[in-house]
């Protein structure tokens, strides 16, 4: 069976996602509540399997390069690319909790 | 193979980069000198005039280090970012790598000849030559892939301006023609005020 992708955005309207239940597969607890995605989860798949190379790779981009068959100034745009959208998400993040607090 | 012609770039850098694009220099300079190809600038090929080794070493090596500065200036404004000298390097030699195929053209087409009549025609330079028209219809054919050549390594050119600085769109494309620009002037400057012996034409 195809492996499921997390969806984060909603169909709907487009807006990120919030988490309302998590279950246990084992003891079939079920855990309400309202709760962010982390942000890494907010990533997408791609961007998720990148971090997940650079920390086994240790944070060494000549090795991803390497692995990935890429330039290295190639391997390093699409670090920075991920670096723009965890600063946006953050950005988004910090918008929402300065909102949630004056509310 | 087809995504290596269009963009090198995305796959090779640091020392290989740079020694196949030093490589390349030294074939292109050997070829030029033979076929009497002239690359003194980022845009330009004159074909037709004799020179020593040394001059058309030269010529690359102005173009290569005008390159260099024009895109490190460039790169420098545009990015908060720093870049690696190595990948700067390599890359504006890299891009040239089309022009490879360009200096065998005489080889290939002849038409030196015509150059020396035009040459003979308009500036009164060498001797009168006689040309018949297969000539000429070689000679345009040599031009116009000359052409193609050279908008292939402009777009060489562009790809290794993105890559290097991480930028994209109408911003990546005024700046790269800038950056282009830049170094033609860069070539074209040093060529009139400090290296006149380098001028094709008295200047």
């Amino acid at each position: 069976m195809a492996q499921k992708t997390l969806p984060k955005y909603c169909p709907g309207c487009n807006n990120l996602l919030k988490v309302q239940r998590l279950y246990c597969d084992s003891c079939e607890t079920n855990v309400e509540g309202l709760y962010e995605l982390p942000l890494l989860a907010r990533l997408d798949n791609e961007s998720q399997k990148f971090i997940i190379s650079f920390v086994k790779n240790s944070g060494s981009l000549k090795k991803m390069a390497k692995e990935l068959g890429m330039s290295y100034p190639t391997v390093r745009n699409m670090l920075n690319e991920i670096i723009e959208k965890v600063d946006r998400f953050e950005s988004i993040q910090n918008d929402e909790s300065s909102n949630s607090q004056k509310e | 193979m087809k995504k290596w012609l269009i963009n090198p770039f995305r796959y090779v850098s640091g020392w290989p980069a740079l020694i196949a694009g030093i490589a390349g220099l030294l074939i292109m300079t050997a070829v030029s000198f033979y076929s009497k190809t002239h690359l003194d600038g980022v845009m330009d090929v004159h074909f037709g005039k004799e020179g020593s080794f040394v001059l058309f070493l030269k010529e690359n090596l102005l173009t290569w280090i005008s390159l260099i500065i024009a895109y490190g200036a460039i790169g420098l404004m545009i990015t908060g970012r720093s870049f690696r000298f190595i990948d700067l390097a390599g890359y504006t030699l890299l891009m040239r790598l089309p022009l490879l195929i360009v200096v065998f053209f005489p080889f290939v087409f002849g038409g030196t000849n015509v150059v020396d009549h035009i040459l003979y025609l308009l500036l009164d330079i060498g001797e009168p030559v006689q040309i018949s028209a297969m000539d000429v219809v070689w000679f345009i054919i040599m031009i116009i892939l000359t052409i193609v050549f050279v908008f292939w390594s402009i777009i060489w050119g562009y790809f290794a301006f993105k890559t290097l600085f991480h930028t994209s769109g109408l911003k990546a494309l005024a700046l790269f023609f800038i950056t282009i620009l830049l170094a033609e002037l860069i070539v074209k400057l040093s060529i009139y005020f400090v290296f006149s012996d380098m001028a094709l034409f008295p200047v």
